[in-house]
């Protein structure tokens, strides 16, 4: 106890005496234990307790006679315990507020009672007894401070052998205390080792270190290093225990090379010079004579001169590796700074460094994002004065500017915080000041486009050429920098009567240095030098590259401060300035950074009403205008739109926008406008009633006014309410008027824009009905520029949504324009045009106008155009155009011709349009216009339909035979036709194709919202080489030009081509494995066998191979002279005189036609594949009766006819398809069912059954043509299992006569 | 001593009620806190002698440490416009005139005043010596250039060019008055002789409160 007590706890003063034990956690813990040992003392060792001690423990207490109970006598505030030693005192006697213990068993019992106050009775009680052990036991064993001899001491005394009994006792006790010491000074130990500030590890580091130094040579700073002691504790520490709860690590002798030996100790506290330890034990030699320094270097460079000298030139080596990156990039930056001429390349040395930088600590998150090079070249630039070398540097600014910008822009890409390393982000904290905002920075600039940054700087002339002004502002210059401020102002107003709005004396002024000094001088106190100096700033920064030297420079900070300015003058002139040098991207997001928006908001703070206003009104007035047009000019970026509706902008503008003055409502209505682009200003705009204002506004003489207002309205007219509230606020009227202005072309733009979006309610287009807009808008759809015509053609497409002004359009020659537009390349342009078009093609008389102008053609070729928008509004337009064309066509007969070449023409549009859509179609956003378009092709094809029809009447006609059919039934059902008694062939083909449409468009419905898989894109990519590959059966192998071709059309690369090619062949050869089979047949067999997923070499483009292969043929063969034998034989011998020759080329034509339809969509296309050799089997299945006819052979199975008619594609359907032909009795009309059957599938097992069926229903067709029978064939076709619906055509024969 | 100062009270408001119709910048109660100001100015010894006002030491102390002037000459000039009867004292008339052009005046006002500082000898031009004389120490001398007076003098061509609108070479108040209305900052072309703004609002809120509230 009374080593632990002496050395371990910590008193408040050293001395001992009177010290207090301080309130620190190791006292703490210190007088727990002791408390815990003393409460259990009385009950482990009764005997020991009872030891009376030499000298009782005396202390004051707070304890009072009514804390003790029994066993004690309480006579008033004493007390005296019954327990008594041999001599009669009492053991434990208490006379307020001091107490007396003799003994051990008191102790805990005093600890019992005193219950919560224990721990300061102890307190008391250590602090009263310094050397509790002396007073327990005698002086003898007294703690002395390094000695511990106490036991010896009672060893000697038991070997004197007197008292024997009470010896033991003594011994015990002090065995017992001795234990509590030990293990008191342990805990404590570990207590202060966790403090430790200075660990042992970090002073072994820095010895070694210092060791290394002691080296011999000219290197050498110390002589030696030395440990006083050689034993190591296992804590690392060198000193001896009860030193090591000083703290103390190990002591050291250090011999510098110019002074005395330094005896150094090292404690957890620091380091210092003590007594002089040579060996241990020397008490006074542990104190400290010296001030604790923070390390051993510390200490030895402020002790050795020698060692502080020459440690700095290997300090790299003591500094703890520094980061190699600072070390290089300072050498940089100097080398920089001095102008060396390999600046260059060090500069992309940075730059790879930085680069290099950049990778290494990607990984770091949370670090702030800090890579402005370019402001610390805009810092060396500014240190350094103008000179010749200048234009240089400032290109090299430029250069490194647009680094650290295309940087920024790859850290965004990769989207990864850049933090540095430390010692270089507080080298980037000092060289930046400005502390540009980290992570503000950079999101800004993603924000923000581009697209309004100006050219980088120009070289200015050379020398040679300086304009006399040149030399006269560099005089003026160097008056403004070294004349007081009469002076100053009286160069400033010289300088401002050059003309500054020229470019050379912006420039020489820039040249010459002016442009710092102008932008000192705002941070003057002089007023009258801040509005010199604002009024020429004002001006010169008219131009670009001025702006940004005034951004570099950072003018805009100063002038944002200026805005706070009590002086207006000084307000509206800074206010001038930054709305002309906030043009460009980076100085709006420098005025935003500095708080300027708000202050500009608050600048818009005045009284605009009132017409009379007094001399400061009017500067207020002033200074509103101003604080307008900077934020005008601030307005176009996105975040300061937000900035300035978050500083109460709106409000303030919708004030300002009553003001009678011009000149204050342009910048007003300009900002408005601008701001009008976010949702949130529309809707504040709609709000506030500032729609009325403008109105008011377009009423003006002011075009450029009238512009901005009509701007606004074309912005926020998208909303349907500010629609209406033009048309309440009578806007629309001076809107047309504006038309009239003709020359001013942006106002022409904006008006007609506002007019193209008010006219998207209906009611705004009646107005404009009455207004007689559209006749103004149509005159305008010639010699306009593009920005107009997009308006106008959009006003004219909205406009035409009535019938009445498409009419107008039409009577005003409005088409013919129209459809040239159609020609254009302008792509917002085109979703007008074509819309317009699309609208005005509903009216039959524009379209025949448009048809004649070859306008769907257009409209068709536009479906190719690479712009979605552009696609889908033309197919929209094509809608209205095909269902017009039929009724033109019925008309005129005669332009059934052109219409054939046009539909041919068609075929080919729609082929490569389909071939895109499908492309295209992986993307989901996509389907929406993929299905406008499928819905499209389908009302195309009934087109084509159409067409063939009335050429077969166009024919009929010429046959001198009446149509007996009219036309309406044909697009009618086809339980019409059968209710209605058709028993004509051909009208039955026709309605199956009908029908083959119908459903097919409902499938391309249900598919078409449906996200495709992107493999049957890629094998939509791949139909053209399929095509070539069919198309080239025998060879196979196409030359680098075919491929190259095939590349182009298909959208591959080339390489991808050769691969495909390269792989199509080995599909081949792996599925077939003969040799020696041609690759006709190859491919053949491949179809035939091919199964699963993998799509057949032709499946696809089964209707692609069969147009390059059979079809063709047919069409020419029908098309062109009806010759084919078969047919004709047909029609010979069944003498259907209805069937002319004109209907059957029709007929064949118009089945072509299917045949050529490419699959809109793979489901669909599937369907349409099924339906088309349905079709074809009826044909198969007529050729069958023919051929029955003809030859009278037996009944033929369809697969039969199929191999042999049809491309071998078409096996797998056939496998699939159930044909079932049901004659009928002649007469018989009724047709049972209908002939709308659904016939579920009944499996694969019935499909024999169902073809042995098939047979026989066509053998039966046969047999009832043959009897000149006429019925009705219903052909009910069963989808295989991957199109779920059963669809059921029926097929009404041809009447037989 | 009661019935003196109040004496003195009448005599002073009376006093401010003239001079407040003289002047027009000034109300009466403006001009008699300028008095009291005046009065407190002057001291003790001058309440006596009547006629007597500032003299030259004082008012040019007045200038610098109020107004922050600093140029002798102009304050010299300053003092000379005060004191329109030259008789080396600014009386209280004088004083309150004189500030209320110098504080309050309108532009024409400032354009005279200034005129009147600039014109040194008093012939009604400002001569090229005169300018000379103004701003020659208007330029940090630079000790590389030979002639210290080279810039003064090209600063005094430029001045000229600038405002000479007769090319006589000198400044008539015409061309003066032009040239200010033209560029307002040329106002105080050769020296500063008005206070500024916050100067201005200084003394005011020291004359006008101050002197109330007491």
């Amino acid at each position: 106890m009374g080593v632990a007590l002496t050395r371990a706890a910590q008193w408040t003063t050293a001395s001992s005496g009177t010290g207090k034990l301080e309130i620190t956690p190791v006292n703490e813990s210190l007088l727990k234990e002791i408390l815990e040992f003393v409460e259990q003392f009385s009950s482990r060792h009764p005997q020991e307790a009872k030891h009376v001690f030499k000298e009782p423990l005396q202390w004051t207490t707070s304890l009072e006679a009514s804390d003790f109970k029994t066993e004690y006598d309480i006579s008033g505030p004493t007390v005296k315990s019954h327990e008594t030693d041999k001599d009669g005192h009492p053991m434990l006697q208490l006379t307020p507020p001091s107490i007396s213990v003799h003994s051990f068993s008191q102790l805990s019992k005093i600890v019992q009672l005193a219950t919560d106050k224990r721990l300061k009775e102890v307190r008391a009680c250590l602090e009263a007894n310094r050397d509790p052990v002396a007073k327990m036991l005698g002086p003898s064993f007294a703690t002395v401070e390094g000695e511990d001899s106490s036991v010896l001491r009672l060893l000697e005394k038991v070997k004197e052998g007197d008292q024997a009994k009470e010896t033991e006792i003594k011994v015990k006790l002090i065995i017992l205390l001795q234990q509590l010491d030990t293990q008191l000074l342990s805990n404590s130990l570990k207590l202060i080792s966790q403090e430790v500030r200075l660990s042992p590890a970090a002073v072994k580091n820095d010895v070694e270190l210092l060791k290394s130094f002691c080296s011999e040579g000219e290197k050498r700073v110390l002589t030696s290093v030395q440990y006083t002691s050689d034993y190591e504790f296992t804590n690392g520490c060198r000193t001896p225990p009860w030193r090591q709860v000083h703290g103390e690590i190990c002591y050291l002798v250090i011999k510098p090379c110019d002074t005395q030996p330094l005896h150094i100790t090292c404690s957890t506290a620091g380091v210092f010079l003590n007594g002089g330890i040579r060996q241990e034990g020397e008490e006074n030699s542990y104190d400290r004579t010296s001030d604790v320094y923070k390390d051993l270097v510390t200490l030895l460079k402020s002790k050795s001169p020698h060692f502080a000298e020459n440690i700095n030139k290997q300090d790299f080596a003591v500094q703890e590796e520094l980061p190699t990156q600072k070390v290089q990039h300072v050498e940089l930056v100097d080398a920089e700074e001095q102008g060396q001429p390999q600046r260059s390349y060090e500069h992309q040395e940075k730059n790879v460094h930085e680069k290099a930088r950049q990778q290494l600590v990607q990984n770091k998150p949370g670090g702030k994002k800090k890579l402005e090079p370019s402001l610390k070249w805009k810092n060396l630039g500014l240190a350094s004065p103008y000179d010749e070398a200048d234009d240089k540097k400032s290109k090299k600014n430029a250069v490194s500017e647009r680094f650290a910008e295309t940087q920024e822009k790859m850290q965004k890409k990769a989207d990864f915080s850049v933090s540095s390393l430390p010692g270089r982000q507080s080298s980037d904290k000092t060289k930046t000041p400005g502390g540009v905002g980290g992570a503000d920075d950079f999101s800004e600039s993603s924000s923000e486009s581009e697209e309004d940054e100006e050219q980088s700087e120009r070289r200015t002339e050379s020398n040679t050429d300086l304009p006399s002004e040149y030399w006269q502002i560099q005089k003026l210059v160097k008056y403004l920098k070294g004349g007081n401020q009469t002076a100053t102002v009286i160069a400033l107003c010289s300088m401002r009567d050059f003309n500054l709005a020229q470019e050379t004396c912006q420039l020489a002024i820039r040249d010459v240095g002016g442009l710092e000094v102008l932008i000192n001088l705002l941070d003057t106190e002089e007023i009258k030098c801040k509005i010199g100096s604002l009024k020429i700033l004002k001006e010169i920064s008219r131009n670009s590259q001025i702006r940004r030297a005034i951004a570099d420079l950072g003018g805009l900070q100063t002038m944002v401060k200026i805005l706070d300015s009590p002086d207006k003058d000084l307000k509206y002139l800074a206010a001038e300035t930054i709305a002309n040098v906030a043009k460009f991207r980076r100085a709006r997001r420098t005025v935003r950074q500095h708080g300027g928006i708000k202050r500009l908001v608050e600048l818009l703070d005045c009284v605009p009403d009132s017409a009379a206003l007094t001399e400061e009104q009017e500067k207020d007035v002033e200074v509103a205008r101003c604080g307008a047009l900077a934020l005008w000019s601030c307005s176009k970026s996105t975040r300061n739109k937000e900035a300035i509706r978050k500083a109460g902008g709106i409000p303030l503008l919708a004030r300002l926008l009553k003001s009678p003055h011009e000149n204050m409502l342009i910048p007003v209505v300009g900002t408005l406008q601008e701001c009008a682009s976010e949702r949130s200003y529309r809707i504040a705009i709609q709000t506030e009633g500032m729609i009325e204002d403008l109105v008011k506004n377009l009423n003006c003489d002011n075009h450029e006014l009238q512009m901005h207002c009509a701007s606004a309205i074309f912005k926020c007219a998208e909303d349907k309410r500010t629609r209406d509230l033009v048309r309440q606020c009578e806007g629309l009227q001076p809107l047309v008027t504006l038309l009239s202005q003709a020359d001013n072309k942006q106002l022409l733009a904006a008006t007609t824009g506002a007019i193209w979006k008010c006219s998207i309610s209906m009611e705004n287009v009646a107005k404009f009905q009455d207004y007689k807009a559209l006749e103004t808008l149509v005159g305008l759809l010639t010699d306009q520029p593009e920005e107009v015509l997009v308006n106008v053609v959009g006003a004219l497409g909205e406009g035409a949504q009535k019938p009445a002004n498409r009419a107008t359009i039409r009577k005003c020659g409005g088409i013919q324009p129209l459809v040239n537009l159609l020609t254009g390349t302008n792509q917002a342009l085109l979703v007008n045009v074509t819309k317009a078009v699309g609208a005005c093609a509903t009216e039959l008389e524009n379209m025949t106008i448009i048809d004649r102008l070859d306008g769907v053609r257009l409209l068709w070729s536009l479906l190719k155009n690479q712009n979605p928008d552009v696609q889908a509004s033309a197919a929209w337009a094509i809608c209205p155009c095909i269902e017009n064309a039929k009724e033109t066509r019925r008309d005129t007969g005669a332009a059934a011709a052109s219409i054939r070449s046009q539909v041919q023409h068609f075929r080919e549009d729609r082929q490569t349009f389909t071939h895109q859509i499908i492309r295209r179609n992986t993307e989901p956003k996509m389907n929406t216009i993929v299905f406008n378009k499928l819905s499209n092709q389908v009302i195309f094809d009934e087109k084509a339909k159409e067409v063939e029809r009335s050429s077969r009447n166009y024919l009929e006609v010429i046959d001198g035979q009446p149509p007996d059919l009219h036309p309406d039934l044909l697009s009618s059902d086809h339980q019409v036709i059968k209710d209605n008694g058709i028993r004509h062939r051909r009208p039955t083909v026709c309605n199956l194709d009908n029908y083959v449409m119908k459903t097919k468009s409902e499938k391309g419905r249900q598919n078409s919202g449906k996200v495709r898989h992107k493999r049957q894109a890629l094998q939509d990519m791949a139909r053209p080489l399929k095509q070539w590959l069919y198309k080239h059966r025998d060879n196979p192998y196409p030359t680098k030009t075919e491929k190259i071709l095939l590349a182009l059309s298909s959208q591959m690369t080339l390489v991808q081509v050769s691969n495909w090619f390269a792989n199509a062949r080995r599909r081949l050869k792996n599925t077939v494995r003969q040799p020696d089979l041609s690759w006709a047949l190859r491919i053949k067999l491949y179809n035939k066998y091919v199964q699963g997923n993998a799509e057949r070499l032709s499946v696809s483009s089964d209707d692609t191979c069969s147009e390059d292969g059979d079809n063709p043929q047919r069409m020419q063969t029908s098309g062109g002279e009806f010759s084919k034998p078969m047919y004709q034989s047909v029609i010979k011998k069944e003498g259907a005189t209805m069937m002319g020759t004109g209907l059957r080329a029709a007929d064949a034509a118009s089945l072509a036609e299917d045949y050529v339809t490419p699959p809109p969509k793979y489901k669909s296309s599937l369907l349409h594949r099924y339906l088309n050799d349905s079709l074809r089997h009826v044909m198969v299945a007529n050729g069958v009766m023919d051929a029955r006819k003809r030859n009278h052979s037996g009944s033929f199975s369809s697969n039969e006819y199929d191999d042999d008619l049809l491309s071998p594609s078409s096996s797998e359907t056939e496998a699939n398809f159930v044909y079932r032909a049901e004659t009928m009795d002649h007469g018989s009309s009724k047709c049972d069912n209908g002939g709308v059957q659904k016939e579920k599938v009944r499996g694969k097992d019935e499909t024999y059954w169902k073809e042995i069926n098939a047979a026989m229903a066509l053998t039966n067709l046969a047999q009832g043509k043959d009897s000149s029978g006429s019925g009705t064939t219903s052909c009910i076709i069963q989808k295989s299992s991957h199109i779920s619906e059963v669809k059921t055509v029926k097929v009404p024969l041809v009447q037989k006569y | 001593m009661a019935e003196m100062s109040a004496m003195n009270r009448k005599l002073i408001q009376n006093l401010a009620e003239t001079l407040s119709k003289q002047v027009k910048h000034f109300n009466k109660t403006e001009a008699e806190c300028l008095i009291r100001l005046f009065n407190g100015l002057l001291g003790d010894q001058s309440d006596r002698r009547v006629g007597n006002g500032l003299d030259r030491g004082k008012f040019r102390n007045i200038l610098h440490n109020t107004f922050g002037m600093t140029d002798d000459m102009i304050m010299d000039r300053v003092f000379r416009a005060f004191d329109k009867d030259n008789d080396s004292y600014v009386s209280v008339k004088e004083w309150i005139e004189g500030l209320s052009i110098f504080l309050r005046g309108t532009l024409d006002e400032k354009i005279k005043y200034c005129f009147d500082v600039y014109d040194l000898n008093g012939d009604g031009y400002i001569s090229r010596e005169e300018m000379f004389h103004m701003l020659k120490n208007s330029l940090i001398r630079q000790p590389t250039e030979e002639d210290p007076d080279e810039g003064i003098k090209d600063l005094v061509e430029i001045t000229l060019k600038k405002m000479d609108h007769d090319h006589d070479s000198r400044l008539s108040y015409a061309d003066f008055e032009k040239a200010v209305r033209d560029e307002n900052l040329l106002l105080e072309a050769f020296g500063t002789c008005l206070p500024d703004a916050k100067s201005i609002l200084a003394f005011e809120q020291h004359a006008f409160q101050d002197t109330l509230e007491r």
